[in-house]
């Protein structure tokens, strides 16, 4: 187990490097953290993952693992992947089919060299940790199901010990219920062994459960990066609110004696910042809805008028709505006990402390963004 | 046909239920309907059976019979022959050392392979050009290059080797060791052909996971990858002990001068004699029929237990993470000069040289063994005779194969017709065509059927030859196709052979377009059966290649080899081209 410094580590792809996938990433890892990346699809985490991992060649930068220098570009230095001493668990496993449970388990010991006491030691001992039956180490992978094959999978990182353990999507192969276990039992594995880990997921439940830190990346950057509390309470783009959830209310533009809105009525105290327009986000949850014009608590500085109802779902016990906000749809979940229809007018306020700001540039926004038209859980 | 059908059907259990009261004579009549059009499929899948199998089996049969006739007259004499030994020993040689040199050789350039840059990507396609390349323009190309006094290749290795002062040498063509070396390195193909598209089914991540496990790439190729290939080693071994056991072509070339036989030639020798003794011919050819219907037996058994093999994984191309790769990309660069283009330069050179000699003198070059070739009335002829059987083999083969594709493809619905199209097809794919050639040959002659002399009974020949690798690539393109897209079109209704029309054949075109490519190639350069069964009358190309290299023209051997490549160059270069147009999936 070491530490893991990353320094302007870059990785293109295409002919003349046209697609740049990991764009001057900057990372520490403390020894015994998990550090979880966690962003859209495509915006490079596997990518970064797999330079740490020695699967890919990164164009520049340097990683150390510990006081070892793994891999430094201006240097010419590039440890083999077989000699970075490292687990690794893949998305679809990677089991091999030809040899059973134990096998698996077994080789990463067998290729250091471990004699065969201590691979039978070591491997009870892990087996033990990720709740493996002994009787199913005999068996070969296509005979353990999904969840079983990704126990064996982790007790194979897992057993030499090596000084990172890298996960890619471990768990988006296995179904809800399963992937809700696993990863309360990768959570308790780190708290007993306390190794050094990199979680790669775009899971963002995954992440805020697994990360002592989490870093969220959009393309090929690491926009940032800290504790999981911070990032939900104060993301530091639009795209990283998106992420954690929040959705759009308005935008708002600076006029010359009051701000306005281009997609709503709105009113409440302006964000302080010299930008010229701002968009306002809040988390669903967050979001009060009222009829149109009638009271709402006082705190609730920030009121959006001119809502649409445009569906209402029942799920058990609380109700659905979508509203439609002068063309984008918005999706919450309100308490039942207040009846909705379509076509109900509403307005939709929130406490300032819920809402966050971010200045709006000029330039369009990147296609990736998830958009606000949200409609799905 | 089934829209109407099942709605219909669940219209009535739901009236059944409703009101007790069956309906039981429009049932009937649905019923019949059903089965109506099930005994109609099956009458024309047993239709089909029927074509192939009268195709397939006489030849088989015959063999057997002339061997087994005469109270063993063919075996005794056999066994009397006192070179029998050495042809069983080089027979046996010869399977062996092609399996262990072209297994060994396959798997190296196919993970070779698999290593290389995109933009080296293109030299991975170099193994495969013997599998389309004519094996006869290579043999004779090999000639050229390893004969010990003149072959070209001893002519540059005794100027390397100055000091020795050699006047021959230091290769011989002519010897088993070299028969062995060139049919191996032709048969390399097949396992590289095999190994890479396994290898393209292996995931990535087995290899990866193997190599952040800690295990050095030497160490990840033996312990997971080359575990992980063994159906496929497995497979391709057999293939390739089955294609050497009924090697004929190469050791007939190369192997006459000194008088080496195996079984196949010696099968040939004794055809040939005048008269023919057919007893003693048919005796040296069943073991070689027995020993392909084992094997096949055998492969059938080895792809049953490929379950265990399974990858749990997505599929993707597996290959080392050592990309610099200098010795696979020297590995697949030297076979391809070795394999490839020595001897085609080969013949290319003693076809424009005015006679073969050793100074190779550019500026003498000339057309006139060309002029010479299109002059005589018997080889242009052959080569008319070549383009007629072949179109008519491929107008005939590819359909065929298209039926026994789809017999196949719908092995659920009819096992049995299915099993026996089945071994029908892979039949002819075990026994070597020159089995086939001799079978065709006492057919025609003892049968009802005289097609002796006739261009019938080469297109027949060439239609059998060629039905398994046809039918094999059609119902690989049947199973990317999809279930689904078909259905899709059933769905929308219609008749039956409109569906077909509008929508089963455009979309198979890429998988027909490569099978007919395959079909044409394969007949154009059809050796081993030609020869048999061919008369005056019926020459075609490779047996008047044959005759000439028999009289010892050299020059003329070497046009005709020359003209056999370019004929397959052209051919492979519409291939790839249609191919390309035909398959938006590949972009
Ligand atoms: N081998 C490759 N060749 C070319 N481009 C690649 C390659 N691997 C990744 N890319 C590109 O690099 C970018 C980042 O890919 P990466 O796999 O790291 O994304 P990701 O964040 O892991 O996404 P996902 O959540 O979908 O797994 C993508 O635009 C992808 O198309
Ligand atoms: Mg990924």
């Amino acid at each position: 187990m070491s530490d893991l410094k990353v320094k302007d580590l870059r990785k293109a792809f295409g002919s003349h490097g046209g697609i740049v996938a990991v764009d001057d990433v900057t990372l520490e890892v403390p020894q015994a953290e998990m550090l979880v990346l966690v962003g859209p699809s495509g915006c490079g985490k596997s990518t970064t993952l797999r330079c740490l991992a020695g699967l890919e060649n990164p164009d520049a930068g340097v990683i150390e693992f510990g006081d070892q220098t793994i891999f430094d570009a201006s240097r010419r230095i590039a440890v083999p992947i077989h000699r970075r001493d490292i687990g690794l668990v893949f998305q679809n496993y990677a089991l091999w089919p030809h040899m059973t449970g134990w096998d698996n388990i077994a080789f990463p010991l067998r290729s250091r060299w471990a004699s065969r006491e201590e691979q039978r030691r070591r491997i009870a001992a892990v087996a033990e940790v990720v709740d493996l039956d002994r009787r199913l180490l005999d068996k070969r992978p296509a005979q353990l199901s999904g969840g079983q094959q990704q126990r064996v999978a982790l007790a194979r990182a897992l057993v030499a010990e090596p000084k990172i353990v890298m996960f890619d999507e471990p768990l988006s192969n296995l179904d809800a219920a399963l992937r809700e276990q696993l990863r309360s039992e990768i959570r308790r594995l780190h708290e007993e062994i306390r190794f050094t880990g990199v979680y790669v997921t775009h899971d963002l439940s995954e992440a805020m459960a697994l990360g002592d830190r989490v870093a969220a990346m959009t393309d090929g950057t690491i926009v940032q990066i800290g504790r999981p509390e911070e990032l939900f309470a104060t993301p530091a783009t639009s795209r990283i609110a998106r992420m954690m959830g929040y959705r759009r209310l308005c935008a708002i533009n600076r006029g010359a004696d009051r701000w306005t809105s281009t997609d709503c009525v709105f009113a409440g105290p302006a964000p302080d910042g010299p930008g010229p327009s701002y968009e306002l986000l809040a988390r669903p949850d967050r979001i009060t809805i009222a009829a149109e014009g009638t009271a709402v608590p006082s705190d609730h500085e920030y009121r959006v008028r001119g809502g649409v109802v445009a569906g209402v779902g029942y799920l058990g016990n609380e109700q659905e709505l979508i509203v439609d906000l002068g063309g984008r749809h918005l999706r919450l979940v309100v308490p039942l006990g207040r009846t909705f229809a379509p076509g109900d007018r509403v307005d939709l306020t929130a406490r300032p402390a819920d809402i966050r700001a971010f200045p709006l540039s000029d330039k369009p926004e990147h296609p990736d963004t998830p958009s606000d038209q949200e409609t799905e859980a | 046909m089934h829209t109407t059908g099942t709605v219909a059907s669940d219209e009535h259990s739901r009236t059944d239920v409703a009101h007790y009261q069956p309906t039981p004579r429009r049932r009937i009549g649905l019923v019949d309907r059903r089965t109506a059009q099930t005994a109609a499929r099956r009458a024309s899948a047993l239709v089909l059976v029927a074509v192939v199998a009268l195709l397939c089996l006489p030849p088989v049969y015959f063999v057997i019979d002339a061997a087994l006739s005469g109270s063993g007259l063919g075996f005794r004499q056999m066994l009397q022959d006192r070179t029998l030994g050495r042809t069983v020993q080089i027979t046996i040689t010869l399977a062996l050392g092609a399996v262990v040199i072209s297994t060994v050789l396959g798997i190296v350039l196919a993970w070779g392979a698999q290593g290389l840059s995109r933009r080296n990507r293109w030299l991975g396609h170099i193994p495969l050009i013997p599998l389309v390349m004519p094996a006869l323009a290579a043999v004779t190309g090999f000639g050229y290059l390893l004969n010990p006094s003149i072959g070209f290749g001893n002519l540059l290795l005794r100027k390397i080797m100055f000091w020795s002062g050699a006047e021959t040498g230091p290769f011989d063509v002519n010897t088993v060791p070299f028969i062995l070396i060139v049919t191996a390195t032709l048969l390399t193909s097949f396992v590289y052909l095999f190994i890479r598209s396994a290898l393209a089914q292996l995931d990535q991540g087995i290899y990866d996971a193997a190599a952040a496990s800690g295990a050095s790439p030497t160490r990840a190729f033996f312990t997971v990858i080359l575990p992980m290939l063994r159906p496929a080693i497995v497979y391709s071994s057999l293939t390739v002990m089955l294609l050497a056991l009924g090697q004929f072509a190469v050791p007939l070339f190369l192997g006459r001068q000194e008088n080496l036989n195996v079984l196949s030639t010696a099968m040939y020798v004794s055809m040939s004699a005048s008269p023919p003794n057919i007893p003693l011919a048919a005796a040296y050819g069943l073991p070689i029929v027995v020993a392909g219907i084992v094997f096949l037996v055998i492969q059938r058994v080895v792809l049953r237990d490929q379950d265990r093999f399974a990858s749990t994984g997505t599929k993707g191309a597996a290959r080392s993470l050592n990309k610099s790769g200098w010795l696979s990309h020297t590995a697949l660069i030297v076979y391809g000069l070795v394999a490839v283009a020595a001897p085609i330069v080969s013949v290319a050179i003693v076809a424009f040289q005015p006679y073969w000699s050793k100074d190779i003198v550019i500026s003498e070059f000339t057309f006139d063994n060309f002029r010479s070739v299109f002059a005589n009335p018997r080889l242009v002829d052959a080569i008319g005779n070549t383009a007629v059987y072949s179109l008519s083999a491929s107008a005939i083969a590819v359909p065929l194969g298209y039926l026994c594709a789809k017999v196949l493809y719908r092995r659920r619905q009819q096992r049995v017709i299915a099993s026996i199209v089945d071994v029908l097809v892979s039949m002819s794919l075990g026994i070597p065509a020159v089995i086939f050639g001799v079978g065709f040959l006492l057919a025609f002659t003892h049968g009802p059927l005289n097609l002796y002399g006739r261009g019938a009974g080469l297109v027949a020949v060439y239609v059998v030859v060629t039905l398994p690798f046809i039918t094999r690539m059609v119902l690989v393109g049947m199973v990317n196709l999809g279930d689904n897209l078909i259905e899709a079109g059933a769905a929308c209704g219609g008749p039956l052979w409109r569906r077909i029309l509008t929508l089963e054949l455009p979309m198979l075109r890429p998988a027909l377009g490569n099978a007919i490519a395959i079909c044409l190639i394969l007949t154009a350069q059809e050796f081993g059966a030609s020869i048999l069964v061919r008369s005056t009358q019926t020459q075609v190309m490779s047996t008047v290649l044959y005759d000439q290299f028999a009289n010892g023209s050299n020059s003329q051997v070497a046009v005709m080899a020359f003209l056999m490549c370019a004929i397959t160059g052209i051919g492979v270069l519409l291939a790839l081209l249609f191919g390309r147009q035909s398959s938006p999936k590949e972009s």
